[in-house]
């Protein structure tokens, strides 16, 4: 035993705190608190939160929730389709209104996405009859996966976020839907109490950011490097003899392919016509890629075979690889080796509306959703 | 390390199951060697100045004490004092004192003076250096025994929980109760963690949640309405209210779990009918530092109407130095100084009392209210210049004001509205019933338990994710 001599003592303390039933009510109002959000968590999950990059706010609230017209048509994927589809143009080859066509591509993401937001806004999606969704190996490649959870994970279900493949992710996502640290429940109080966003909050405008004069011109500044940097090294390495430089396998997500799969299944039940799009890189890219990283190409070319025995009569996929074989200038169409600036968008789209009319997609049939109801029901 | 980290509190777990196990003697002796350690996560290398200054006034004050022959008892105050401001001065002063000479040389077509400086400024230095300034004073008036321990004396200047943004704490209150042997009961327990929630609660998400308004209107007077810049004013004094009485909040309840009890720094000082009233609920521990160490040594009220009045002036024009090296801050002591001056002409020789509840009739108490109002908006002006970096900003803010234009977000309107209401929810009971927190033992448990479960809630609710630094750790 410790003499009062001795270093410990342990005589500072009188008394150990007694539990006091107002601590008690304490504890239990905050766990019912919690356990509300729990129950609330569906409704919660339709609150922007200020941790998402605001253009995806901006996104879902301009776009979808202050939409005044049901989309006829719907274009879907990453940054290469907010850079390379025209909704305006779409829809005067259309003879659809303004507001019909929508252009709901989310940067860098996948089907994931595409689907939770689907999911999150059912009825949007009610009289949709045409959609394109640009797909790109990457959307199903572990490494990309693990850089970072999916933008749309946070506004994800439970149940979603339940599903992620890696233990690790599922830990992660529950625990931050446990105890966020993100501001979600704050926004839950600033939603309620109407002081979510500011005035410049939701401007549609912002979408292409990229396109401003000030970004594009930096945009340009940076290709301009790339192409120096190019030159210099062309100088030094050899042109590719064909044979592999990397064979490093990269591995597969199994839950986004299985996830990209659901998302044209899900079209294809509904009988809605699907048009998947792989957009065009640049060619120096192009030949770069192909040149350092032979192991690619071949799975490229499972890929576009994997996704070419999905399609059906509805379905159909568009895939160039260089922008040369559609007419597109490195020099005056391409913001960066795959961003196309507003020119470029043009000679893209009008390739993509001569594909849909190729096909007699257009004009539009008369299909109101209670068609699609009957379509999906059969 | 600061006081609104997760490391902070597992930091203080820790320290506070140590502290528990260990005999008085190894308590101290753990505390000091912990306060060090929490100022070194700031920057290791002011340490040195805090012994320094330690060392230096132990010393003194053992000299002072043994030494009866007056003029040497002089000398060694002097040298405390010139070696404390001289370093005070160093690191805060130099770089405003060299840039406002070269601003008057070149007035008069002179080159500078030298190039500006560029000092970093030790967190919490204006405040232990007032500290221990203060301990030396009062063993040079004889009215305070030396501490003979050296650990002892280097812990009051150093505790960890008031070390780097106070309240200044005199050696008569702090020392003895680091010389003593304590004891921690559950009481202290309980209302030690009710007001670290409360501090939480006023810097976290009330304090930090009006700093980006504060923020977006004070960077751009100019582009704002006068009634969105009367607004901004509003949020500021809840913001740096809620920031500085949080933290002294914080800094008491961490305090009171190792059993040392710390003084009360703010006594809801926007309740005040007066400005004389409102300097004894704010910072009360540098108010009551200025009067007894520089104010009534000026000679107080004692020498005279006029000398009353330049006391006065001085007195708040250093106090307002004391919070930062700019003219700005000098305006701001400057005003609070012609507001004290116009008062103590009002009253006259009347004692000035403190506004307490059971006003006894409702006259008197629209009276109160109106007092209160006027006295928050001319406390509000001086914030201003407090808060604004340079004069052509708050000239710019002032002539903003005056324009009269009403155009307003709704939803500041609503955020002021919710931020006052929050802070009058929490301060209005402690008012009422003159107590440091809004619960006492006569709250029945219920309302307890539900106002806890709010504070925690609403914490989680408002805090932000980031972690914002306490604005009084510049002075």
């Amino acid at each position: 035993m410790w003499r009062s001599s001795s270093i410990f003592s342990f005589d500072t303390l009188t008394s150990t705190s007694r539990i006091t039933r107002s601590f008690l009510l304490t504890l239990a109002v905050c766990a019912a608190c919690r356990l509300w959000f729990y129950a609330a968590s569906d409704h919660l999950d339709h609150i922007p939160a200020p941790a998402i990059p605001q253009r995806y706010i901006q996104l879902e609230q301009v776009l979808i929730r202050d939409a005044t017209k049901k989309p006829k048509i719907v274009l879907m994927g990453n940054s290469l389709t907010r850079y390379g589809l025209l909704e305006d143009q779409i829809a005067q080859a259309a003879g659809l209104q303004s507001g019909e066509v929508v252009n709901l591509a989310i940067e860098a993401s996948r089907a994931w996405d595409a689907r939770v937001l689907m999911t999150r806004n059912p009825e949007f999606f009610e009289d949709v009859q045409i959609v394109t969704y640009n797909i790109e190996l990457y959307q199903i490649l572990q490494p990309f996966v693990d850089e970072r959870l999916p933008y749309f994970y946070r506004f994800s279900t439970p149940w979603e976020k339940l599903k992620a493949d890696r233990l690790e992710d599922r830990a992660k996502l529950m625990l931050d839907w446990l105890w966020p640290y993100h501001s979600e429940r704050r926004s839950l109080v600033a939603w309620w109490l109407g002081w979510q966003g500011d005035p410049d909050y939701v401007k549609a405008a912002g979408l292409r950011d990229a396109w401003k004069p000030k970004q594009m011109a930096k945009k340009l500044a940076r290709k301009r490097s790339t192409q120096a940097r190019r030159r210099e090294r062309s100088d030094e390495v050899a042109p590719w003899d064909g044979r592999a430089t990397s064979s490093h396998e990269v591995a597969i997500s199994a839950l986004h392919q299985q996830i990209l799969k659901e998302f044209i299944a899900h079209w294809q039940q509904l009988g809605v016509r699907l048009l998947l799009i792989r957009t065009p890189h640049s060619d120096a890219y192009c030949k770069e890629y192909e040149r350092n990283n032979c192991a690619h190409r071949d799975r490229q070319i499972r890929f576009d075979a994997m996704l070419e025995a999905l399609c059906d009569k509805n379905t159909v996929y568009l895939h160039w690889e260089r922008g040369s074989e559609i007419g597109l200038d490195y020099e005056t169409d391409f913001m960066d080796d795959w961003h196309l600036t507003p020119k470029g968008a043009q000679k893209l789209t009008a390739v993509v509306i001569d594909a849909v009319q190729e096909r007699r997609w257009l004009p539009l049939e008369n299909v109101t959703s209670n068609d699609l109801q009957i379509v999906s029901t059969r | 390390m600061l006081f609104n980290t997760f490391a902070f509190i597992v930091f203080l777990v820790i320290v506070l199951g140590a502290y528990y196990a260990l005999a008085h003697r190894w308590q101290n002796r753990m505390l000091l060697a912990v306060s060090y350690f929490f100022y070194a996560c700031w920057d290791w290398r002011f340490l040195s100045l805090l012994a320094a200054s330690t060392i230096v006034d132990y010393c003194v004050s053992h000299a002072l004490y043994r030494s009866t022959v007056p003029a040497r008892r002089k000398a060694y105050l002097l040298v405390s004092i010139i070696i404390n401001l001289g370093v005070l001065c160093v690191f805060k002063y130099l770089g405003f004192f060299v840039e406002s000479m070269n601003g008057l040389l070149a007035s008069f077509g002179f080159g500078p003076l030298s190039a500006p400086l560029q000092v970093i400024l030790p967190v919490g230095i204006s405040f232990y250096t007032f500290q221990t300034m203060g301990y030396t004073i009062d063993v040079y008036r004889r009215q305070q025994k030396p501490e003979s321990r050296f650990v002892n004396f280097a812990l009051y200047v150093s505790y960890f929980p008031q070390l780097v943004a106070g309240p200044i704490e005199r050696a008569r209150n702090l020392l003895p109760r680091i010389c003593d042997k304590r004891i921690v009961t559950a009481e202290q327990i309980g209302t030690g963690i009710q007001l670290m929630l409360m501090g939480y609660l006023k810097k976290v998400a009330i304090a930090d949640a009006v700093a980006p308004y504060v923020e977006r209107i004070f960077a751009d007077p100019s582009s704002q309405s006068s009634l969105q810049l009367l607004l901004g004013l509003y949020l500021f004094a809840i913001q740096i209210y809620g920031d500085f009485s949080g933290y002294s909040d914080i800094a008491r309840g961490v305090s009171r779990l190792f059993g040392i009890e710390l003084m009360i720094n703010f006594k809801q000082p926007y309740l005040s009918a007066n400005i004389t009233e409102f300097w004894r609920r704010w910072h009360i521990s540098l108010s009551t530092w200025l009067r007894d160490y520089l104010y009534i040594p000026l000679g107080g009220n004692r020498k005279g109407t006029l000398n009353t009045y330049r006391n006065l002036m001085l007195t708040m024009l250093i106090g307002g130095l004391w919070h930062g090296a700019s003219w700005t801050f000098v305006i701001w002591g400057g005003l609070h100084g012609v507001y004290l001056s116009l008062h103590k002409f009002y009253t006259g020789d009347r004692k000035v009392t403190a506004s307490h509840p059971g006003l006894p009739t409702w006259g008197a108490a629209v009276r109160w209210l109106a007092c209160v109002i006027v006295t928050f908006h001319l406390v509000c002006l001086t914030w201003l210049f407090f808060r604004t970096p340079s004069f052509e900003l708050a000239w710019t803010y002032l002539a903003g004001l005056t324009h009269g234009t009403t155009a307003c977000e709704l939803r500041l309107l609503a955020v002021v509205g919710f931020y006052v209401l929050l802070m009058l929810i929490i301060d209005i009971p402690c008012w009422v019933r003159n107590n440091e927190l809004p619960i006492t033992a006569r709250t029945p448990w219920y309302v307890a338990g539900i106002a806890q479960a709010a504070a925690v809630i609403l914490l989680s609710f408002i805090g932000e994710g980031h972690v914002a630094e306490f604005i009084y750790f510049q002075f």
